[in-house]
């Protein structure tokens, strides 16, 4: 046990090297959404180019169904001190996002709009594995319940 | 993910350092008190194999309430909508069907330490190289992904840096895990699943309260229908994948078979019954907190800190405070479960069986409790790059677990499945799942898995004439503590 404490002690020693490493500094302002189409209704967005000195309030995602943004149809918050954001719950379609905010000294932003497209399965696709998923439990919870009946007439 | 913002988190970062080093002082000494019990390897790596009804229950109940379900079971229910959350809840399934498996454990292998011995005994060499493979695999899955909810909580809450909450977690429960053995672990076990009952349902009392139902019906049918759509596709296809991963985690993993063999043999039945109908209610609950993040204007950073986020942000600084206790209860009841079991795999089945046949029992000991360091160590290096969500880590297990599930039930009750076919089904399974989570995506993964396994266990009872001997599972132990042994460890 004295070996396994003095190893313990050496890990919690060399435990804050792994916390300072430093992030890039960036300029660009810029909104990166889903490469692909979006086939389960959920999607991260990631904001990118903030700089570690600079601080930024009231930073929100827009959402609108044209590129220009027409009409704001719906805004969403960033959380804390975070530059992500996943939404989720789309239906099928095109859905434009930009981020907006403020700069430290006031200055109002607006990221280049990007395009998300939602594709979800065909039903016919997912009702298929619905299907043989049930089958296959009606297999393994059957025969659970017949073994386990016909092992204990056995024992008893 | 850099700083920009001001929004204030609901427990300052002292907060959040204060309670992780009052509860985990508190569970290593108690660890630490306990340990003092065992006097064999016996003792310490399944507790006397005499543990009682209401500990047996609660073990089962606490172990499989985990990240999945404080965290993950919020996560797939932001991701899936309301599919996601009662899919989630019938993981349950998975305890409750072992119940009888159990039983047929407990009479096959009274003198057995893991799964892996039953996989050796009954389907021989080959199949347990692939099962051993497997296992890791799940094991470390699993053991990171529990790593990475101490740091995403701690740091949903407070703010504080992910890899200093996630190091915490992982040095609290190796700490007691090492010290008190399987007997530590289902006696925290039990403490933990009366916080976790008593702070869940305080958490849905207070957000129903405070939300309302109607209120987030509302709002989510305007800006993410897809959540409330019983006809979601992915959701649909995530529903029975969940169950047959669930079933693959708990028919293959050491920590349900050395729970089963350390029940007293009348009681592992009703214990894995009892703990399943316990268990199945709390992803509904964690889950529906999920729903009312966007009611709430919350849209977490990442979809597995949605459940802290929003009970947090419900509740404030109190209920802030539950959380933390319900989920670190949550997170510490698993992962020492998952180390202590992990480590008994190694120690038995690779070290014992394969390496120092004629090892002590005292040094068998030594060596349980330098892997339960070991992997501690291998966990905290594996989760220091935060490489997936939970979700998505824990479903790639899935591909590997769910092609177990019919070999270990026709392992256990069929004379006729042989080796070959078993090990031929859990690879070729294995192979077919991992094909299917990066083609299609992780909620396929474990159901193409066990499906493909299932076809090649039919093929080999159809064609084998080999009738298994029962008898040959009942292997008798060959290391007894010495004399020595028991004097070094009083």
């Amino acid at each position: 046990m004295p070996g396994i404490i003095r190893i313990l002690t050496i890990i919690i020693t060399v435990l804050p090297v792994f916390f300072s490493a430093a992030e890039a500094q960036l300029e660009e302002l810029a909104l990166e959404g889903p490469d692909a189409v979006v086939k389960e209704g959920y999607f991260t967005l990631n904001l990118t180019g903030i700089a570690n000195d600079k601080s930024y309030q009231q930073l929100e995602i827009e959402q609108s169904t044209d590129e220009n943004f027409t009409q704001v149809e719906s805004r969403f918050p960033f959380l804390g001190n975070f530059t992500q954001i996943s939404l989720s719950g789309f239906n099928n379609g095109d859905y434009w996002f930009r981020a907006r905010g403020q700069s430290g000294d006031g200055t109002e932003f607006t990221t280049a709009p990007i395009a998300v497209t939602v594709q979800h399965y065909p039903l016919w696709q997912a009702l298929t594995l619905f299907s043989i998923g049930a089958v296959m439990f009606l297999i393994v919870a059957g025969y659970i319940l017949l073994a386990a009946r016909k092992g204990g007439r056995r024992h008893g | 993910m850099a700083e920009t913002l001001t929004t204030e988190y609901a427990l300052s970062t002292e907060l959040g350092l204060t309670l992780v080093v009052l509860f985990g002082a508190a569970w290593v000494l108690f660890g630490y008190w306990l340990g003092r019990k065992n006097k064999t390897h016996e003792d310490f790596a399944l507790a006397g194999r005499n543990v009682g009804f209401a500990f047996a229950a609660a073990t089962a109940m606490a172990t499989w309430v985990t990240s999945n379900t404080t965290l993950v079971a919020p996560q797939l229910t932001y991701q899936f909508g309301i599919w996601g959350m009662v899919g989630y809840s019938f993981a349950a399934l998975g305890l409750i069907l072992f119940a009888p498996l159990a039983k047929r454990i407990k009479t096959l292998l009274p003198n057995g330490y893991t799964s892996g011995d039953f996989i050796r005994l009954r389907f021989g060499r080959m199949s347990w190289h692939v099962f051993i493979v497997i296992s890791v695999v799940y094991a470390f899955g699993w053991l990171v992904s529990l790593g990475m909810a101490g740091g995403i909580l701690l740091e949903a809450l407070s703010g504080l840096d992910y890899h200093l909450g996630m190091t915490a977690i992982l040095i609290i429960c190796v700490g007691y895990t090492l010290f008190g053995g399987l007997r530590a672990v289902i006696a925290t076990d039990f403490i933990q699943a009366l916080i976790i009952i008593i702070g869940v349902s305080v958490i849905a009392w207070l957000l129903i309260d405070n939300v309302g139902l109607d209120t987030i019906h509302s709002q989510l049918g305007s800006d993410h229908p897809k959540l409330l759509d019983v006809l979601f596709p992915a959701a649909i296809m995530f529903l029975f994948n969940n169950i047959f991963f669930g079933l693959g985690e708990i028919f293959h993993s050491n920590v349900w078979w050395s729970r089963a063999l350390a029940f007293k043999k009348t009681v592992a039945f009703k214990a894995f019954l009892v703990g399943g109908l316990l268990w199945l209610p709390i992803p509904i609950v964690t889950g529906f907190i999920a729903l009312a993040a966007p009611q709430l204007g919350i849209f977490p950073p990442s979809p597995d800190m949605v459940g802290p986020t929003v009970a947090a942000g419900v509740l404030g600084q109190v209920g802030a405070v539950v959380v933390f206790i319900v989920v670190f209860s949550a997170l510490a009841s698993s992962l020492d479960s998952l180390l202590a079991a992990t480590s008994d795999l190694v120690t038995r089945d690779i070290y014992h069986k394969h390496l120092r046949k004629d090892a002590s029992d005292g040094h068998l000991m030594r060596f349980n409790r330098y892997t339960i360091l070991g992997l501690g160590i291998l966990t905290w290096l594996l989760c220091m790059p935060r490489i997936a969500t939970l979700g998505a880590l824990l479903n790639f297990a899935g591909a590997f677990v769910a092609s177990t599930i019919f070999p270990i039930l026709l392992g256990l009750y069929n004379r006729r499945l042989p080796g070959r076919y078993a090990a031929a089904a859990m690879a070729i399974g294995t192979a077919v799942g991992l094909c299917s989570y990066f083609v299609i995506g992780f909620y396929v993964a474990a159901l193409s898995s066990c499906a493909v396994s299932g076809l090649i266990c039919a093929v080999g009872v159809w064609r084998s004439s080999e009738q298994f001997d029962w008898q040959q599972l009942d292997e008798k132990p060959n290391s007894q503590p010495t004399q020595t042994d028991k004097e070094q460890l009083q």
